[in-house]
């Protein structure tokens, strides 16, 4: 028995022109929830499509237990889906739907009985199994679904978008019920969703995925923390992006230089490409930079970086308040905890740790010709719109 | 609020009683008034070619008491049940195909061809069949030729050629009702199937037959209820010898003038009709639900 419960490798699927999924390689290890985040449209579902069966991919190798699946139908795979939509069988029962799959693995009747009911136990539906699915509410619907494919024991259980259709309220309960099942049974579950937060609180990894590649694959602290590229920065949580050059490279920590900013510290990923001079960019969470008024002695220090700037903008949020703050041609956006007191025109100092700054070089995506270029639009797009909205 | 003063400017607002009207107002003068006609008619007898208001049950005992009658009764119902049979088996394969098979493209062009036919006039498609059916018709003409048969098939004037006629001429129908059924059958239902370990003809028997149950059942009211009631095919195609019940009804009025008799014959058509309907709905009960059921 492999060490991986899920191994693709080099996996590709072309719709057409289009490449959906371009060359994933995937290693998942039982008992952990990993979750394949991205936009719409950026091959996440095709991918978790193709681990089911549903797709058969244009090149590369599936594995589940061990064994090369690629090309198997879904129903002679140990994996079992939970769809967006539920796609419970409407004529039948909520026993029905769940004892379906036993009866087609021409279970003995008794013991498809004794399973039902301790599945519905399970996700607390004991009194539901006489209803049919048009009978129940969206959560109960979802929880039915989850229990149809965990009565099969699968080695993966695959949820695509499984949250999506329920209001935000359920979405929240639902999520640690999710989370509880699979932790309480040792389960591999492999989502898919665009909603990062809900990753971010689920996940054990994280893979986010762009244009069918994975971009950055690691635990939540890790991708939100330590984003390895533009794209990945600016889709979980907010991030400040400015572009510049790298000016200088000395291990984990760099110097990067901007046209209008002046020189700015901050860290650099291991293995990230450091050659000097090269394009990259700059990335600060609007909530690890504290802001102070202009007229405070300037911060010192080697760990701190600042910038000077007009407020442009004011936001109450609740927790925080945003501030949008105009320095050079940039706009940087800040939170502060609570009630901020600074008002639009006040000019402020913006400072950070430098450790909390991650500077990314794009050389590299640059050099792959359009590609690179297209990734490049993905994430200056957000600062220039930023810029002009203002007007 | 906003929406409301929107929505009243966008739309005529009268009472529901007003847009009903006219349906109602036709229906009432030309369906129920002279169903109700017919009704009571049955109940009367003829003397010296008028009616006479006399009630009883004489044309009901006298339909009963004629065995030609009872055979008319049982091949119109035969005529019917088998037209429903042949429909199903020839038209779930085909929306089967264009739902799951054909691609999208290809769809429009095979319906278009499916439904052409039904612009063509159905007394006119009746005497092409006779064209092909016929002793010395083209079928036969075919079939000699290349040797299959020695001597020319009896088909025409037989209610072999009304079944041919009736189950080309309610095809569309079938398909229609089927494939719309089928398309709307959500296609994750499928894969759910298929994931939880059913093969094809599993996931066709448990999912894909029952959710087009509403669609069958639909389309087989339509079609007893018009090949029961159905004059053209059995007439032009079935030939004289083995009469139907529509043929009886004609009969009555035209050869015997006799309304009453006439009447009594459409009255057992409409209750027979109407005894169908009501079993074949018990069962669509089912389909409602799992229509219903699927909407989230």
């Amino acid at each position: 028995m492999s060490e991986y419960v899920v191994q693709l490798t080099e996996v590709v699927k072309n719709f057409g022109e289009l490449r959906a999924v371009d060359r994933v390689s995937l290693n998942v290890r039982p008992g952990s929830f990993l979750t394949l985040l991205g936009p719409s449209g950026c091959g996440k579902t095709t991918t978790l499509r193709i681990i089911g069966g549903f797709e058969s991919p244009d090149e590369g190798v599936v594995l589940i237990q061990g064994q090369d699946v690629t090309g198997v139908p879904p129903a002679n795979r140990n994996t079992s889906m939970v769809f967006q939509d539920y796609a419970l069988f409407p004529h039948m029962t909520v026993s029905e739907n769940i004892a379906f799959g036993l009866r087609m693995k021409k279970i003995p009747s008794r013991e498809i009985k004794a399973r039902t009911e301790e599945v519905l136990r399970l996700v607390n539906l004991s009194m539901y199994g006489g209803r049919k699915p048009h009978q129940l509410s969206g959560g109960q619907k979802q929880r039915v679904a989850l229990a149809r494919s965990l009565v099969l024991q699968p080695a993966v259980l695959l949820l695509d978008e499984p949250l999506g259709a329920l209001d935000a309220q359920i979405r929240k309960q639902m999520q640690y019920e999710l989370k509880n099942i699979q932790q309480q049974l040792g389960l591999t579950f492999i989502y898919v969703t665009h909603d990062q937060e809900e990753s971010l609180t689920m996940s054990d990894q994280i893979a986010i995925m762009n244009n069918g590649r994975i971009e950055q694959l690691g635990s939540p602290e890790e991708v939100y923390e330590t984003p390895a590229t533009p794209f990945v920065a600016s889709f979980l949580g907010d991030c400040n992006l400015l572009e510049g050059t790298l000016q200088e490279a000395n291990g984990n920590s760099a110097v990067f230089r901007h046209p209008r900013l002046g020189s700015l510290q901050g860290s650099l990923n291991a293995g990230a490409d450091c050659r000097t001079n090269s394009p990259a960019v700059y990335c600060m969470r609007p909530e690890n930079i504290s802001m102070c008024p202009a007229d405070m002695p300037e911060p010192e220090g080697p760990l701190l970086s600042f910038v000077k700037g007009i407020i442009t903008q004011r936001v109450y949020k609740g927790v925080v308040t945003r501030y949008v703050v105009r320095s050079g041609n940039e706009e940087i956006t800040a939170e502060t905890l609570g009630k901020g007191t600074a008002a639009p025109g006040e000019t402020v100092i913006l400072t950070w740790k430098t450790e909390d700054a991650v500077i990314l070089p794009v050389g590299q995506a640059m050099q792959q010709g359009d590609e690179g270029a297209e990734i490049r639009k993905t994430y200056t797009g957000r600062v220039s719109d930023e810029a002009s909205g203002e007007g | 609020m906003k929406l409301r003063a929107k929505d009243s400017r966008r739309f005529i607002h009268w009472s529901p009683a007003v847009w009903l009207s006219p349906i109602t107002g036709w229906m009432l003068i030309f369906y129920a008034l002279p169903v109700g006609y017919i009704f009571l008619v049955s109940f009367m007898s003829m003397e010296n070619y008028r009616l006479v208001p006399d009630w009883n049950w004489q044309n009901y005992w006298y339909i009963l008491s004629q065995a030609m009658y009872h055979k008319a009764y049982f091949t119109s119902l035969w005529l019917s049940v088998r037209a429903v049979i042949l429909t199903i088996l020839v038209a779930y394969p085909l929306s089967y195909a264009l739902a799951f098979a054909v691609p999208r493209r290809w769809r429009l062009i095979l319906l278009v061809a499916i439904i052409a036919p039904f612009w063509t006039n159905y007394l006119v498609r009746a005497y092409s069949w006779q064209i092909i059916l016929a002793n010395k018709g083209i079928l036969n003409y075919f079939l000699l030729s290349i040797g299959i048969i020695k001597e020319p098939l009896e088909i025409l004037y037989t209610h072999t050629a009304t079944t041919i006629g009736l189950v080309h001429y309610l095809l569309a129908i079938m398909t229609l009702n089927l494939y719309t059924t089928l398309e709307n059958i959500d296609k994750k239902l499928l894969e759910a199937a298929q994931d939880l370990g059913a093969g094809p003809w599993q996931t066709f028997w448990r999912v894909t037959l029952p959710l087009s149950s509403g669609g069958l059942i639909t389309g087989a009211m339509f079609i007893f209820v018009l090949s029961f009631a159905d004059y053209v095919s059995p007439s032009v195609l079935g030939g004289q010898t083995e009469r139907v019940f529509p043929q009886l009804v004609v009969d009555a009025v035209q050869w015997n003038i006799n309304w009453p008799l006439a009447a009594a014959f459409a009255v057992i058509m409409v209750a027979t009709i109407l005894l169908v309907l009501a079993l074949l709905s018990r069962w669509l009960t089912v389909g409602k639900l799992t229509e219903g059921g699927y909407s989230k």
